[in-house]
């Protein structure tokens, strides 16, 4: 077992328990405090692969931002909620079987063929050279300027369905 | 590595552990107010054993070459672009003696808040905060980097805004929180400038390269921005404008007598031992930086702004009622000496009032938090036999203008505040909490009735429902039967209001002018008189303490406040002039506030009944007064007659050697000068003269309840009322500042409001009605030309067809009207054959349409969760087909 | 080296947890916390194979990005969504919101 395997072990643990409770909990600000910390080992693990920027702008936008953003409408939506009511709604049980029925089929093909691996090494300028993908006009620009428009549009989208009458 | 490495090496240890209680108790012990008591005494406690290790190592380490500054390893901790910034541990001479005072200081104040803030709710956060502001400071000293020195600073801005704005529910307490926090964001700006113009230029922000010989040559002849002005003397300004703001000087000095609203002890840790000491720190800190420019103008202004502040503050003092104002005022003023003191060049000499001044005034701060809280106790006090028919002896309080006054400044007062959390049981021995509660419709609401006089059986001015336990009745967000009194949050839950007829404050009601009945303020000095008696060590503590601020022989303020004037007398005869008028209001109104709180006879109930403190507020009491004692006589400066030269100048020797360990040009005024008798002589003069007047005129003759201020009578007989009043009223200060800036930005916000209305809004609507004025033209167009045209078409068409219609009628229709029974008939029969067999078809495809879709309709339930999982079933379904497909057909 | 089918197990796993999620909760917030976990799971899974089959290029990374912009939006539009849910039919219960029932 080396280290690496240990420590995926461990920040895959933090992320699939936290994960498992997210999805269960009653209390559903508990259940954001868990989403939020399955972030922090999703980063970890990302840190694993060889990505840091990744880690980063997974901090950075999913726990700085969504997480932020679900604790803020939790509590716009507080009262709503009666603290007793179950969870989950009637059809659970066919959902935790059509969700584990899936994660078998998935994983038995993960595991079953063949990836041609190339485990070869990340370039030190991995940051770099994404940057410059982004840009490209032979990579990413169009996808990436379509992108920014389209927060735009998102963004003002939110704002006009949520605003007050 | 020897064991001093070993000792310096820990020195990060020192912020540590008061973090880490902070963590600990905001994570783990929030709801035991013992153990986080414990916690937060216990880290801090380490935090001193540590830093009292890394002193003496400091201390007896033997000088090698006249290295004394001691730098760790550095640790990577900031990756930026190519650079990386890292932190270590930077300890020398005057980091050790900051080490030295402050965990000690602020381990005596943890202590006292244990007595002081029992019983209040949010206590465990109150030493959370606590302990993170002492890590925040302790962090400031230790490291070795003006980043991380910024960080720290802004660590404990944020702490004082917690602390001061503390209990949130006043709502003065909570603006002088954010009063205290913008005003010294003001300072924080320049600061921050000051690091980045520092950093373009050296591109480093460590001491070990900042202060080095070659740097600041460089910086001391490099022009700023292309100017004449070297980038040393600017950027040392700069950061002394962070200095103005954290330390309060003038004209950022009005956040610190706000703050007197929080706790006393966090008064006295933040504006005597820890915050504002940062801000002179920094200059201590940066010193060469300041020094590196000779005969440079920015040593002048920070001179004149700190003689100037130390005037300014003792001149309001001395017009100040409330004990902890004056305090604040005096804190002002002495960090103004101090920052004069630098300005001169006396480093050693700013450096060391600063140690004896957190000392004496933490020291004054506990002790008149002891005199408050002794008050408060005294005003709840309830005497054996119910009815109090002797009451009448106080009747005259509260007739003074200040009393009123105090009624009309609802920011600065902080009323009673601290009544809310009246410890259930101190001082009311003879209180089962509901002794009068049976025989009083306790409901009655009494906000103002000058007849309360002589009516001992009338309930309390609270309408007070029946609570046996009163702790909780605090947070009352509103003044409950208590309408008509501005700072009165926490009055209801005093536990003697139950029941309790006619406090000193409803009979002297009788006495108001008209609009508000003055709360009873158990800060006011008016109020007091007479404490010594009871409060013996409150007393004598806070006598040495006063004594010490004055100035007085053998004390270590008189040691290290005549250093100053030494210094201040051999290098510029105006500041000196001006210091020493500053120390001699200093002495006097030190001597009034003494007069006026100890001696003399009680003015008001309240302060016959207070008691002494618990020992866990007066133990530390007495461990500060004999340091506010004792320092002294580690810096004794050499040119005293006698003891001069006898007992060495420790202080001035271990600190003095920092500056020569940065090869800054030696400022001139550090020799110590020859003919030093002058300066010693009238500094003695000044301080002993202040203090004998202070006597004098408060003193000698006790002040009686109700009397006027003496010193206000006399300025207004000689028409100087106008000063006092000026006085009284701080210099106007914070009113210009509402009407400058704060009035200047709301102007600025509601013209850009305007500018965003009338133009941005403008241009679109503008967009909208072009919109409009096309589309009504085309609208005419439509209407005049096109329907034109059609209108035309139809009119011929229309003559068409009349002619047609003719001919219709008369030919055709004859004709269709035989076709017509025939149709009739042949209809007929199609009608039975659609009935009975078309429509039987059809009839049954709908119905067979119907059941399915009654079948069917199940499925669609409305819930966006079934149809997703049939999705995902789907999903589930087709992969598995794809992949059956893929594996075994293939 | 950690093999790279542990890493698609676990994305796998995360996935199928979010997708309970999003399947079994009665709470709308709670649904889009699903989501979330579900978009995490997709960007483990492209960032595995691109440390694993392509470490060279930038693909996946540009792609998980994508994937992240894509999140942000349908957080906030979701989230829009569910505030004005809640102001019109004061429920945040979707179970509850059944209006198109057949």
């Amino acid at each position: 077992m080396t280290v690496q395997q240990i420590l995926f072990i461990l920040f895959s643990a933090l992320t699939l328990g936290t994960a498992l409770m997210a999805v269960t909990r009653r209390n559903v600000f508990h259940a954001a405090l868990f989403l939020t910390l399955s972030f922090f080992g999703v980063a970890g693990l990302f840190v694993l692969l060889e990505a840091p920027f990744l880690a980063g702008v997974q901090l950075f936008i999913y726990v700085g931002g969504i997480a932020i953003l679900i604790v803020f409408a939790i509590m716009l939506t507080r009262e709503m909620m009666n603290p007793a009511a179950p969870g989950a709604n009637r059809q659970w049980a066919s959902a935790l079987l059509v969700a584990v029925a899936l994660c078998g089929v998935l994983g038995w093909v993960a595991l079953n063929h063949d990836w041609q691996v190339t485990p070869g090494p990340v370039s030190p300028d991995s940051m770099s050279n994404l940057g410059q993908a982004l840009v490209d006009p032979q990579g990413f620009v169009l996808p990436f300027e379509v992108t920014a428009v389209f927060l735009l549009v998102a963004f003002i989208g939110a704002v006009t369905i949520a605003r007050e009458r | 590595m020897s064991i001093f490495d070993v000792a310096f090496n820990l020195a990060w240890l020192v912020p540590l552990f008061p973090f880490l209680a902070f963590a600990a108790i905001l994570l783990f012990t929030y709801r035991n107010h013992r153990l986080s008591h414990q916690l937060a005494i216990g880290g801090i406690a380490v935090s001193t054993v540590l830093a009292q290790i890394v002193f003496w190592t400091a201390v007896l380490m033997p000088v090698g070459g006249g290295e004394r500054a001691f730098e760790s390893a550095r640790v990577p901790w900031l990756p930026l672009g190519l650079e990386v910034f890292s932190l270590g541990v930077y300890v020398d001479p005057a980091t050790a003696i900051m080490l030295f005072m402050v965990p000690l200081v602020c381990l005596m104040i943890f202590i006292y808040s244990v007595g002081y803030m029992h019983g209040d709710p949010r206590y465990s956060r109150f030493f959370a905060y606590i302990s993170l502001f002492a890590a925040g400071m302790l962090g400031l000293i230790v490291f070795n980097n003006l980043l991380a020195f910024f960080l720290f600073w802004e660590i404990m801005g944020t702490c004082s805004y917690l602390l001061i704005g503390f209990w949130y529910e006043k709502k003065s307490a909570a603006q002088a929180g954010l009063k205290a926090f913008l005003v010294t964001k003001v300072g924080d700006l320049f600061f921050m400038l000051g690091l980045a113009l520092l950093y373009a230029e050296t591109g480093s922000l460590a001491y070990r390269d900042v202060f080095s010989p070659q740097t600041l040559e460089h910086l001391a002849h490099t022009g700023f921005l292309g100017t004449q002005f070297p980038a040393a003397a600017v950027i040392a300004l700069l950061f002394f404008g962070g200095t103005v703001g954290k330390s309060a000087q003038f004209p950022l000095h009005v956040w610190l007598p706000d703050a007197m609203e929080g706790p006393t002890p966090v008064s006295a840790l933040v504006h005597a031992a820890t915050m504002v000491s940062a801000g002179v720190f920094l200059v201590v800190r940066t010193f060469p930086l300041f020094a590196a420019v000779e005969g440079g103008l920015q040593m002048t202004i920070v001179a004149a702004v700190g003689a100037f502040t130390a005037i300014f503050a003792s001149l309001i003092a001395v017009a100040q009622n409330d004990v902890k104002r004056v305090l604040a005022f005096s804190t002002i003023s002495q960090l103004g000496y101090m920052v004069a003191a630098l300005g001169l060049g006396a480093y050693a000499a700013g450096a060391f009032h600063l140690i004896t001044h957190a000392f004496f005034k933490a020291l004054l701060f506990l002790g008149s938090g002891s005199v408050i809280h002794a008050m408060k106790v005294g005003q709840a006090f309830q005497p054996a036999d119910v009815g109090q028919p002797s009451q009448p002896a106080y009747v005259g309080q509260p007739s003074q203008p200040a009393n009123v006054g105090q009624a009309f400044q609802p920011a600065h007062e902080p009323a009673n505040v601290g009544q809310a959390f009246q410890p259930a049981n101190v001082g009311q021995p003879s209180q089962p909490a509901n002794v009068r509660q049976p025989s009083q419709p306790a409901d009655v609401e009494q906000p103002s009735q000058p007849a309360n006089v002589g009516q001992p059986s009338q309930p309390a001015n609270v309408r007070q429902p029946f609570q046996p336990a009163n702790v909780g009745q605090a947070f009352q967000p509103a003044n409950v039967g208590q309408p008509s009194q501005p700072a009165n949050v926490g009055q209801p839950s005093q536990p003697a209001d139950v029941g309790q007829p006619s406090q000193p404050a409803d009979v002297g009601q009788a006495f108001q002018p008209a609009h508000e009945p003055a709360q009873f303020n158990p800060n006011d000095m008016t109020n007091m008189g007479g404490l010594a008696r009871p409060l013996r060590r409150t007393f004598w503590t806070f006598l040495i303490g006063g004594l010490a601020l004055a100035g007085f022989p053998l004390t270590a303020g008189f040691w290290s406040k005549d250093e100053i004037l030494a210094q201040a007398y051999a290098s510029s005869p105006a500041i000196f002039w001006i210091l020493a008028v500053a120390a001699g209001l200093t002495a006097f109104y030190t001597a009034r506030q003494v007069c006026l709180t100890f001696l003399g006879q009680p003015r008001t109930a309240a302060a016959e009944h207070a008691p002494e403190s618990v020992p866990a507020m007066t133990v530390p009491l007495i461990v500060l007064a004999v340091f506010a004692v004792g320092l002294g006589w580690a810096g004794i400066p050499e040119h005293f007659p006698g003891l001069g030269g006898r007992i060495p100048n420790w202080f001035h020797g271990f600190v003095g050697t920092t500056l020569e360990t940065a090869h800054t040009a030696q400022p001139t005024a550090e020799a110590a000068p020859g003919s030093a008798w002058q300066p010693l002589a009238l500094g003695l003069a000044f301080a002993l003269g202040g203090l004998a007047l202070g006597w004098l005129v408060y003193g000698w003759k006790p002040v009686q309840a109700g009397e006027m201020d003496r010193l206000e009578r006399a300025m207004r007989k000689v028409w100087l009322g106008w000063l006092y009043d000026a006085m009284r009223e701080r210099f106007y200060c914070d009113r210009i500042y509402q009407v400058t800036f704060v009035r200047g930005s709301i102007l600025l916000a509601d013209l850009f409001h305007a500018f965003d209305r009338r133009a941005v809004d403008g241009l679109v609507n503008l967009a909208g009605r072009v919109s409009q004025a096309i589309s009504r033209a085309s609208g005419r167009f439509d209407v005049h030309v096109v329907d034109a045209l059609v209108n035309l078409a139809g009119r011929a068409g229309r003559g068409l067809s009349q002619a047609t219609g003719v001919f219709d009628v008369r030919v055709l229709d004859r004709l269709v009207d035989l076709a017509g029974p025939v149709t009739r008939t042949l209809a007929d029969l199609a009608a039975s054959v659609d009935v009975r067999v078309i429509d039987s078809t059809v009839n049954s495809v709908g119905d067979a349409v119907l059941i399915g879709g009654r079948f069917i309709r199940p499925i669609q339930t409305g819930k966006v969760q079934n149809y997703l999982l049939l999705a995902s079933l789907m999903v589930l379904a087709l992969i598995v087909t794809f992949f059956m497909i893929l594996f075994l057909h293939i | 080296m950690v093999p790279l089918e542990w890493y698609l197990v676990l994305a796998a796993a995360l996935f199928c947890t979010g997708l309970y999620g999003v399947l079994s909760r009665r709470n709308a917030i709670a649904i889009l916390m699903g989501a979330e976990l579900m978009l995490n799971a997709v960007n483990v899974n492209l960032v595995a194979f691109w440390r694993y089959l392509e470490p060279a290029g930038t693909t996946g990374q540009v792609f998980a990005l994508f994937v992240y912009a894509v999140a942000v939006a349908e957080v906030a539009v979701g989230l829009a969504l569910i505030l004005v849910i809640r102001r019109t039919q004061d429920t945040v219960i979707l179970e509850d919101v059944d209006l198109l029932k057949g």
